[in-house]
This record gives structure tokens, sequence and C-alpha cells, in this order.
């Protein structure tokens, strides 16, 4: 049960507002132009050959506190098989789960840290590096964050109170850059905003085991016979943060096709992560994606459908480089055409998900359509994405360029559970 | 975990009271959400559908704004390091309702002004500049003045719901380049293109959303610096006028400007998110009504007043977060970081050829919270390397490392002036490593201007 803290309050400065809201004129959208109480940075890499810088500023004249949650899909986080026959193995590769038919090896390891920012302050640290109290050589940093010599996923900043629980504020705003480490061509985009509608704090509470919905600080506070979890629930529905968009809407040349410009070839990638996640306190978050392809004549060329677990970073190429999952469709010569609009979206409402095994995430209309598990899942989770060209000419340096999606729409079934800070 | 705070003091900033307004911010907004939440249960919840309140890259609008388009395919200017083009990419947001037929009524007219902002040389007119670093006249050593000019170029595409266009700046998009040129095609013959049934011998002509009546040129000169704005039009009506149907915000866009650079052959790109200005629509039990604001004439008002308020209103703030000028191993190894910073007018007079003129401020925090300002002159078209914006002295910059002495950067831009286009701005910046990778990347924005912006088109 969710506890809120209480404030006083000024009736008729609400009713102002709610006379706004009603009017239309109100927010309701994720956000990459302004500042958030969320900021998530779906593509971040560190594996030797790329690296990525990330900027966090303070928009406010107050001091901050900021959670940043990393989500590790890299071999360097413990794998898990997805099934659940037994419902935790180990594993290395997708083989461990084959041999006993318990799904595939999924990596999805979320580990945060607490930091803060002085009124104003913009901050920044290498991903390869991290960043402590001790490098005070370019500027103050106070926390600590460990650097991830192999990170492949994304990274998550909350607005917190001084105990690490999740806060309104909208005060932050990031930009992400990624590095070709050898070639130094980079690739810049802006970290995606959630704004805080109510700006009053959600107190942790405990999930399951004998304490359930008692408040809590630490997961300790809930040790008990069973013992539960403590965790934070933030609702991303237009009434506590905003919702995540129904549609992601993409731009992007065909794969393989070449640019008109410079006569480069060129691949993308298009990574997404899902609006909803239990971070520390649950298992990733499966969903599916449908993609729906147009071409430049308005024909509709081809809906395909990928489901993922945690993290999904898809290449849109030629017949030989593209991803298979959407390949042939997304290539140059299926297209049609050099240039594509696709629109993403998962389900809402009424559409069923498989509840696990290595179906989870996928849409279903009864048991059988799973396998391993029943068809009696969540709505498949919203999402989030950013796009990456890669222009090779002649096998020179290849130029790369990121770019945030546009969004449409709103969806009010996401949420993001996590655990305060410790 | 507890962290000892501790706070830099620094000036004033009285002018704009936000450190007063901090302190009791957060016990009035908590206060007011609570009554709101009360007051809209009385009321009946939240509004089903609802609208930003600022400008936005990432959602599809009715004035789209690239602050930055570049052409110099002879790499001529001095700050080129290569051949250099754009390619802008405009897509219609609108869904398809799945034939021909159902999606002809929702066939979007994108009317287009290129302003051209490149500079000639006093000493050679038709050469374009960006500096008198261009003007240097080799035969005699006479360096002349890079004189600033504005002109416009206005042009109309027709797009259908769906699709993707895209073109080069410097090439445009003539007649029989579009992808879908045919209006219609007879019922007896699809090969046979028409416009009526008379064209089809006594069988129908089946009309299609197509790109019919659409002619992008090319910038009219190379080099060119300058910006792209398009507002979407409603090419149903007699003569096409600014869009206000349901679907009146449905265009998407971005740009890529691209260069073969000469130091490695090699291609760099830079890519941004065009700069979306919605209709103002309100949204009556689950419709969408987008006539709000005074009738639709030739002047275009974003923001301001609640009654006359046809856009949304542009931001108060822009906020850029930035490395400081000349910081080094921002990655491992990695050279002097330099950032360009490209501003433009929200608002500008198309009819009179008339530019917009704002002055921007500055506000230049370190991570140390200290805080430095500057301003310029935003006369149309505003394009400088941030440490050049107060000196022509990079290392003495406020933007410059060897000044603020840390890594990151965060610069507030408030435009203030009285120019009856407005005080708006928007904006984009890039980031170079060494002087030659580079990464596009749009700037935020916090709070909406109370005074409108003006778009008066021809």
């Amino acid at each position: 049960m969710r506890v809120l803290k209480q404030n006083p309050w000024l009736p008729s400065l609400g009713v102002l507002l709610a006379a706004v809201m009603i009017a239309g004129y109100a927010r309701a959208d994720v956000t990459t132009d302004e500042p958030g109480s969320i900021v998530i940075f779906p593509k971040v890499i560190s594996d030797g050959s790329r690296d990525t810088l990330i900027q966090l500023t303070n928009t406010s004249t107050s001091t901050q506190h900021v959670t940043c949650v990393y989500v590790d899909t890299s071999t360097a986080s413990p794998g898990t098989c997805s099934g659940t026959t037994p419902p935790v193995q180990s594993c290395e590769t997708d083989a461990d789960c084959f041999a006993n038919d318990n799904g595939f090896c999924v990596r999805c390891q979320a580990l945060n840290y607490l930091i803060s920012l002085t009124p104003l302050q913009p901050t920044v640290w290498r991903v390869s590096a991290g960043r402590d109290e001790a490098d005070q050589d370019h500027g103050i940093f106070i926390g600590k964050i460990k650097p991830y010599p192999l990170f492949q996923g994304e990274v998550k900043c909350f607005q917190t109170d001084i105990d690490g629980v999740p806060i309104g504020g909208n005060a932050l705003k990031g930009e992400a850059t990624l590095e070709n480490i050898s070639s130094g061509q980079i690739s810049e985009y802006n970290g995606i905003a959630i704004k805080a509608i109510n700006a009053q704090t959600v107190m942790p509470t405990c999930v399951g085991g004998s304490k359930a919905g008692s408040t809590c600080s630490t997961n300790s506070d809930c040790d008990g016979t069973p013992s539960g979890v403590c965790n934070v629930s933030l609702s991303l529905d237009n009434s506590e943060y905003n919702a995540c968009p129904r549609q992601l809407l993409v731009n992007h040349y065909g794969g393989g096709a070449e640019d008109p410009a410079t006569g480069a070839t060129v691949t993308s990638e298009l990574t997404l992560v899902p609006c909803s996640e239990s971070l520390e306190t649950g298992p990733p978050t499966s969903t599916s994606v449908t993609f729906n392809e147009y071409n430049e004549f308005e024909q509709f060329v081809v809906s395909k459908i990928v489901p993922f677990t945690c993290w999904l970073n898809i290449t849109i190429g030629d017949a030989q480089s593209g991803d298979p999952r959407i390949t042939p469709g997304f290539d140059v010569s299926t297209l049609g055409s050099t240039f594509a609009k696709t629109r993403l979206f998962t389900s809402t409402g009424d559409q069923k998900t498989c509840a696990g095994g290595i179906s989870a995430g996928n849409f279903c209309n009864a048991d059988g359509d799973c396998t391993g598990s029943t068809c009696s899942g969540p709505p498949a989770s919203g999402i989030l994405g950013v796009l990456e060209e890669f222009h090779d000419l002649n096998g020179d340096p290849t130029g790369t360029a990121a770019v945030n999606l546009h969004v449409t729409g709103s969806r009010t079934l996401d949420t993001i559970n996590l655990m305060p800070s410790q | 975990m507890k962290f000892d705070m501790f706070r830099v003091h620094f000036g004033d900033v009285g002018e704009w009271n936000e450190r007063r307004w901090a302190m009791q911010k957060t016990r009035r907004v908590a206060s007011a959400v609570v009554g709101c939440g009360l007051a809209l249960s009385v009321l009946g919840g939240v509004a089903a559908a609802q609208q930003p309140q600022l400008p936005a890259s990432d959602k599809p609008a009715a004035i789209l704004v690239w602050p930055k388009i570049v052409v110099d395919t002879s790499d001529i200017l001095e700050t080129s390091v290569g051949s250099t083009d754009t390619l802008i990419q405009l897509s219609s947001a609108v869904p398809t309702r799945g034939s021909k037929a159902g999606d002809l009524p929702f066939l979007k007219q994108a009317h287009c002004f290129y302003v051209d902002a490149t500079g000639h040389c006093s000493n050679n007119p038709s050469a374009g500049c960006q500096s008198s670093d261009d003007c240097i006249d080799e035969g005699s050593g006479i360096t002349g003045s890079c004189d600033p000019g504005w002109t416009e170029v206005d042009f109309d595409i027709r797009i259908t719901p769906e699709q993707p266009l895209a073109w080069l700046a410097s090439e445009g998009l003539q007649n029989g380049d579009f992808p879908i040129q045919v209006p219609g095609t007879c019922s007896n013959n699809p090969r046979i293109a028409c416009t009526s049934d008379d064209r089809c011998g006594g069988f129908k002509c089946i009309l299609q959303p197509s790109n019919a009546g659409s002619g992008i040129p090319p910038t009219p000169e190379d080099p060119f610096v300058g910006s792209l704005t398009c507002i979407q039009f409603d090419p149903s009506s007699n003569p096409p006028a600014p869009d206000t149907s349901p679907t009146a915000n449905g265009l998407i866009g971005n740009a890529a400007i691209e260069v073969v650079l000469d130091e490695t052959g090699g291609v760099d790109v830079q890519k941004y998110n065009a700069v979306g200005i919605e209709k103002l629509c309100t949204f009556p039990a689950g419709a969408t009504n987008c006539t709000v604001g005074a009738p639709i004439s030739d002047t275009l008002i974003l923001g301001g007043p609640a009654g006359p308020a046809q856009y949304q209103g542009c931001p108060a703030r822009l906020i850029l977060n930035h490395l400081f000028d000349g910081a080094e191993d921002a990655f491992e190894g990695s050279g002097p970081v330099t950032t360009d910073l490209t501003l433009v007018p929200c608002g500008n007079d198309f009819l009179r050829q008339t530019p917009g003129k704002v002055t921007a401020q500055f506000l230049v925090f370190n991570e140390f919270e200290q805080r430095f300002s500057t301003s310029a002159n935003v006369d149309c078209f505003f394009e400088s390397q941030i440490s050049n914006i107060d000196t022509p002295n990079n290392e003495r910059s406020i933007f410059h490392f060897n000044v603020a002495g840390t890594l990151a950067g965060q610069t507030i831009i408030r435009g203030i002036g009285s120019a009856p286009s407005g005080q708006g701005l928007l904006g984009v910046a890039r980031v170079f490593m060494d002087g030659i990778n580079g990464a596009a990347y749009n700037l935020n924005e916090k709070g909406a201007l109370s005074t409108p912006d003006v778009i008066t088109i021809p």
C-alpha cells in the first residue's frame, strides 16, 4: 500500500491548475526538450571500442539528489535462463539454457548509484571510468559511480530525496555522447525526461512477505517470515508521472541504402528499452514491439513483431547485415525506396502477454500460445528509444549520428519499481 | 546514504528571482498539486488528451524549424572541413486510413521558407562568407568584411499520410523527383495518369494523395548558411491556408549536416530533430478542435495571451548543456572540445522581409556553480563557436575551460527585445572532438514566454 507524505494545500491555486488541465494545455508526454524527474539514456556502451560520456544537469536552484540505475546487458553481468525449469538457473550462453529446455540466457543486471548536484550544477562522467569524490580536478562531484570497462544497456536517473526515495521536482536534464575510440567519431542524443506531475513523495513499502504494505527504508525493514522486498512503485499514468508514448515514429534509411549526400552506405541501430521495469526488485521486463514500415511511396511494406527482454539493439541493414528478425523487410531492396518511416508500438489495454518462460512478453490469446507459461502476463510494457546511423564510405572511418525518436499519444499502464538507494 | 551539502554563493540572480522562487516552490507546488487533485476529482478527472506547453523536437507539430542548414559543396568556407551538405527529412505523422480514397482528405501541405543568412564579402559581393576570413583576396592581399544578409525563398511541398520525404539542400526536389507524382490513375488502366474522369474515356479517375504541386528549390546559393521553417497548410482550402483541422499537427522532421572530410576521406554526420511548434487544440469529449485562437490570417500568433494565441508559445529560456571549449580528455586521449551554437528568432516577418531581432542573454554555470554572463544580438540568424560569443580570443572566454575551470557547463539563454516579431529563440548545438568529428543535439527549454511571437507570411 502506497503511503503519501501530507503537505498543506492551497485549494484556489489547485482549482486554477485543474482548469488549465481541463482546457487541454497541460503536459502529458515524455520529452527530450525539457527537464524532468526521471532521465533515461537508452543506449550506453562501453566495450573498449566505444565509450559513452553522460552529462547530467540540475536545472533548479536547489540541491538535488539523484539515483542513477545502470541496467547492464553485457557479458559482464550474470546471466539467468528465461525459463522456469528450474526458476533461477545461471548461464553463460543460450546453450546452457537449451540443455534444460529452459529458455535462453538473459543478462539484465541493475545497480544503483547515488550522487548529488548542487544548484544549477552540470556534471559529466565517462561510463568506462566512472567518477567519485576523489576526482575533483574538473569540478565538484558528490557521490560515486563505479567504472564500467564493459557495459551495454541503459542508464536511468531518478530525482530523489536524501534517502534515495524518488521525488518530483523536474530538475534533471541530460545528454549522452557515444564515441568510437579509434576514429574519434561521436554521436549525441538527449536523455529522455519523464516529468513528475505529482510532486509528493511516494514512500517505499514492503512488497511480499509478512510485512507487506509496511513502510520501509531498506530490505532489512521487510525481514520476516517470509521476508519481502522494500520497493517504490512509480506510476507513469499522467497522474503521478507523465505517461510513456503510445507509439514511436522513426524516420530512417532503408538498410544498406546509399546516402545521397556522400555516397556512403548507411546502416542504423535502433535501441529500445521498456517503460515498465522492476529495477533490482524483480525479473527483467519482457515485451513485444510491432514495427510497421512505410516507404516513400506511402506503401505499407511490412509489419514485424519482435519480442525482447530488458534491452533491444536491432540493426537495420541490408540483406546480409540486417537483423534477421526484421530482414528481409527493412533492407533497402525490400523497402523499395531510400527512406522509410516506421511506427513502433507495443500492445495496450486488453492484449494479453505470456507471463514467463521463453515466450515471456509475447502477445497471446490462450495458454497454448505460451511455451512454458500461461497467457496471464501484464499488458506489454511501453517502449522508449533512440536511433543511431552509421555511414560507411569506402571503409574509411565510419560517420555516426544519433537522434531521438518522435513520440505520439500516451499510454497510462507503465510502472517503474525500484529499491530506495542503499 | 547522507552527504554533507555545501553551496557556493554566487552573484545575485535577482532579475529572475529564481532562488526566491525555489525556496517557496516546494511548499506551494506540492500544496497546489494536492489542491489540483481534489479539484480535478470534483470537475471530472484529468482530460483524456492533453497538449504540451512548449515546442518540442520529438513530437508531430504544425510548424517545424530547422535552425541550421549548411551547404558548402566546394569546401569554400574557412570553417568547413570538407564538402558539406544537409539532408533534410520531412514526414507526415498522419496515420493512413488504409485506402487512397480514405487518405485523400489527409494530404498535407508544408509551406516552407529557406532563410538565407549567408554573408557576402564587401570586396566580392558574389562570394558567400561566414567571417572576414572568407574574404581574403589572395591576389591583392586585401581582406574585405563579411556583410550579413537575410533573404527568404518560399516553396510548397505536398505530403501524403505516413510518407517520408528527404532531399539534399543543395539540390532540392523538382518535378519528376518526387515519389508520388501522379494525382490519379484511370480505373481501366493504372498506367494512365489523370486528374479527372475526362482523361479516362468514360472510366473513373481514381484520385490519390500525391506530391503533385510540390517543388523544392535548391538553396539559393552555395555556400549557404541559414535555416528552414515549414508551416503545415491545408491544401483543400482555397487558397491553401494554415491547417486548423483535427490533424493540424502532422509534421515531423530532422536534418543531417554531412561532411566528406578532407583529412580522412571519411564521413562526419551531425543529425538533429527539427523543433516543432504545435497548433493549439482543445479536446472536447474525445474530439480534437484545432481552431483555437484568433482567426487564421497572414499573421500566426505563437503563445501570449490565451485568446489570440493560435500556436504554442516559444520557450522563455533555452538550456545548453555543453563541455567548455578547450577541455581535453573528455574521452580518454581525446583532444580539445569545441561547441558551436546556432540561434534563430522564433518570429519572422516573411511578408515584409523583416527578420526577427532578439538579444540573447547567456548565463553560464560551471561545475563549481560559479556564474558568468554575456549577451549577443540574434539578428535573423546567430552562429558562433561558444568561446567566440563574448570575445574573439577563445582562451579568455567565459566559455573556455581556461576560465571556467571545469569540464561541464550549463548555459541558460534568454531572449529579450521589443521587435514586433517577438523575443523568442530556438536553436541547435554541435559539439566537435578535435575540431573534426562532430555531433548535433537539440537544446532544452524551460518556461513559456508570456508575450507572443509572430510569424507573418505572404
